[in-house]
């Protein structure tokens, strides 16, 4: 039991590792939290369900999905975030919890008669693969590796290419990289962009194996906060290793415990992090200035 | 101290007000009446979390989770252990203060996005109990709480809770206003304004972190029994994520360290919720957009606003 324990808690944990991956994207290059980012996820799910229930092929669903979370990240960079740019961080973290009702309600919406949950159409037969004694649903093993995969190419993207490096630049220092001639502002809109692709990919992976229903944005934003916590908030390998301790944590809690304490899995661990070593395993300290 | 036209105004405004708010149960309806106390208790509820996160500038959000301390220790003292409300009431409400000054031990070190994060997660901690302590508060389908026991007076019980949460109310806007005149409120205006500087000029920074945390808490946690004997039922639901928000919108909306803001965005909010209750939708739309364009356009709310017009309605934060 505890291989497969710890086999699904890895391909759940690759997945709040993509969407933490996105916050800290966010936080680090904007100095936001988006609040929003999990109703971005739940968005993204049920467009992908919407494509794929009328008969679109699930990848091409995919990329759909994640295109339309992308400009509704450039969406809320637009609206809530250069407004406030100047702002508080109050401000900012209310302006995002605002989005995320604004989105909720469009959301729950949409879904009109369906009922409060609708069931996404598997990708792939249910029938676990057994290697060396342990069990492994197809679909996890899938969404693992596609998550990876895209956290490695997202790796490199912003360790190497030039918009890689123009991001990085903006999130050490706004100002100066305005100096060197960088437009900062175009480069804020392709972090919210970005931050807001990872998780609807996140979303659109995941809504396989759970239900999709409107709420679905809450538990998915608690554990991916949980994660990003645990790395440290501005440390992108953080956001990968804390969201696959994340998920290793809660599927052995929930094996061994009982799945009542699944739920709690989340922010138990967030309160211990904040309480134990605020800055995250990874983390650099903050610095405070009168 | 003379009063300037504006000034008068509001005076007299609050004074309408209350009158209003004293003959309206005999006025209207009785579903009108539950509404409006509702709206009473949000008021409270406003004020409370202002106190912490407008006055004192601490981003801690877990007053909805001293509400329902309040609510449900008063219930379970009630319905189980038989103890009177009168008694019960004021325990729940002092272990709401009690359990607010554990949570502010972690908010001596924590600031800011990290306060504002252990505070939710310690709201959702309190709900998820709520929850599946299933022996001790009967789960996620809440229970019954009875009227309290009004003794000999001749009126009907709901008018009588009505008037309980009017006095409660205004017991905590004398408490608060009061309160921020002070030299405490001096403190808290240092804590909210500049932190680090605090302790240079003498303020104990834990000791006045730890009094507004309890006292926050304990206007929670009386306003969570009035909630409960005004709705006759405890839903562990009233006590989540949601209610956080909506308190959040009301005090955004309202105005963030002001009692006028903190009366006006509750009551704004309570009769927005009120008129799109069947729509659930639109209605969380409708208070995601409502805070967003508060929150990029008015920073402080009406009671900015109105105190932008009229300067001299600004709420003094120390006697000279």
């Amino acid at each position: 039991m505890f291989f497969d324990l710890l086999a699904s808690g890895i391909a759940l944990g690759s997945i709040y590792g993509l969407v933490a991956l996105g916050m800290v994207v966010v936080y680090k290059g904007a100095r936001a939290v988006n609040f929003a980012h999990g109703e971005v996820f739940a968005t993204a799910a049920f467009i992908g369900y919407l494509l794929t229930a009328n008969g679109l092929d699930y990848w091409a669903a995919l990329l759909l999905a994640i295109l339309v979370t992308t400009i509704l990240g450039i969406l809320i960079e637009r609206g809530a975030y250069r407004p406030l740019a100047d702002a508080s961080d109050l401000s900012l973290i209310i302006a995002t919890i605002a989005v995320s009702f604004m989105i909720k309600g469009v959301v729950r919406t949409s879904y009109g008669t369906r009922g409060d949950f609708v069931v996404y159409p598997p990708i792939f037969s249910f029938e676990p693969l057994i290697i060396q004694g342990v069990f492994i649903q197809r679909q996890h093993l899938v969404l693992g590796t596609v998550a990876v995969v895209c956290m490695i190419l997202f790796g490199l993207f912003f360790a190497l290419t030039r918009h890689g490096k123009m991001m990085q630049a903006v999130s050490e220092d706004k100002d100066a990289a305005a100096l060197v001639g960088i437009n900062v502002r175009l480069v804020f809109l392709w972090i919210w962009g970005i931050g807001s692709l990872l998780g609807g990919l996140a979303g659109v992976l995941m809504a396989p194996i759970t239900l999709v229903y409107p709420d679905m944005g809450l538990s998915i934003l608690v554990k991916s906060f949980a994660a990003a916590v645990l790395g440290g908030f501005d440390s992108l390998a953080g956001a990968v290793i804390g969201g696959l301790l994340m998920g290793i944590f809660e599927q052995m809690l929930s094996g061994y415990a009982g799945t009542m304490f699944q739920d709690i899995a989340g922010f138990s661990v967030i309160i211990l992090v904040l309480l134990v070593r605020p800055s995250g395993l990874f983390g650099s300290k903050e610095q405070t200035r009168v | 101290m003379t009063l300037d036209r504006p000034q008068r105004v509001l005076r007299l405004a609050a004074v309408a007000g209350l009158a209003v708010l004293v003959v309206a149960p005999w006025m209207v309806s009785l579903y009108k009446v539950h509404v409006l106390n509702v709206l009473i208790i949000n008021i409270i509820m406003a004020i409370s979390l202002n106190l912490i996160m407008g006055y004192s500038g601490q981003f801690a959000k877990a007053n909805v989770a001293f509400m329902g301390l309040g609510a449900y220790t008063m219930g379970l003292l009630v319905t189980r252990a038989d103890w009177s409300f009168w008694i019960a009431w004021p325990t729940g409400a002092l272990l709401a203060a009690a359990v607010g000054t554990l949570v502010a031990l972690p908010a001596l070190r924590l600031r800011g996005l990290y306060l504002a994060i252990i505070t939710i997660s310690f709201v959702l901690i309190v709900h998820w109990t709520f929850l599946h302590a299933r022996f001790l508060t009967g789960g996620a389908s809440g229970f019954s709480v009875p009227h309290p026991n009004y003794g000999g007076l001749p009126i009907p019980n709901t008018q009588a809770t009505y008037y309980l949460s009017l006095l409660t109310l205004l017991g905590a806007i004398w408490m608060v206003r009061n309160l921020v005149a002070s030299g405490f409120g001096r403190s808290l205006l240092c804590l909210a304004e500049q932190e680090l500087v605090a302790p240079a000029l003498g303020i104990n920074v834990y000791a006045t972190k730890i009094a507004v945390f309890a006292l926050s808490g304990l206007l929670a946690g009386f306003a969570g029994g009035l909630h409960a004997v005004t709705l006759q039922f405890i839903d562990p639901q009233n006590f989540w994520l949601l209610q956080l928000v909506i308190q959040l919108c009301m005090v955004a909306l309202g105005g963030v360290a002001s009692l006028l803001g903190s009366v006006l965005g509750a009551s704004i909010m309570t009769l927005l919720i009120e008129v799109l209750r069947a729509f659930k939708g639109l209605w969380e739309f409708a208070i995601g957009a409502i805070l967003l364009v508060t929150i990029v356009f008015f920073p402080r709310g009406i009671a900015g606003l109105i105190e932008h017009f009229f300067p001299t309605l600004r709420e003094r934060r120390h006697r000279p």
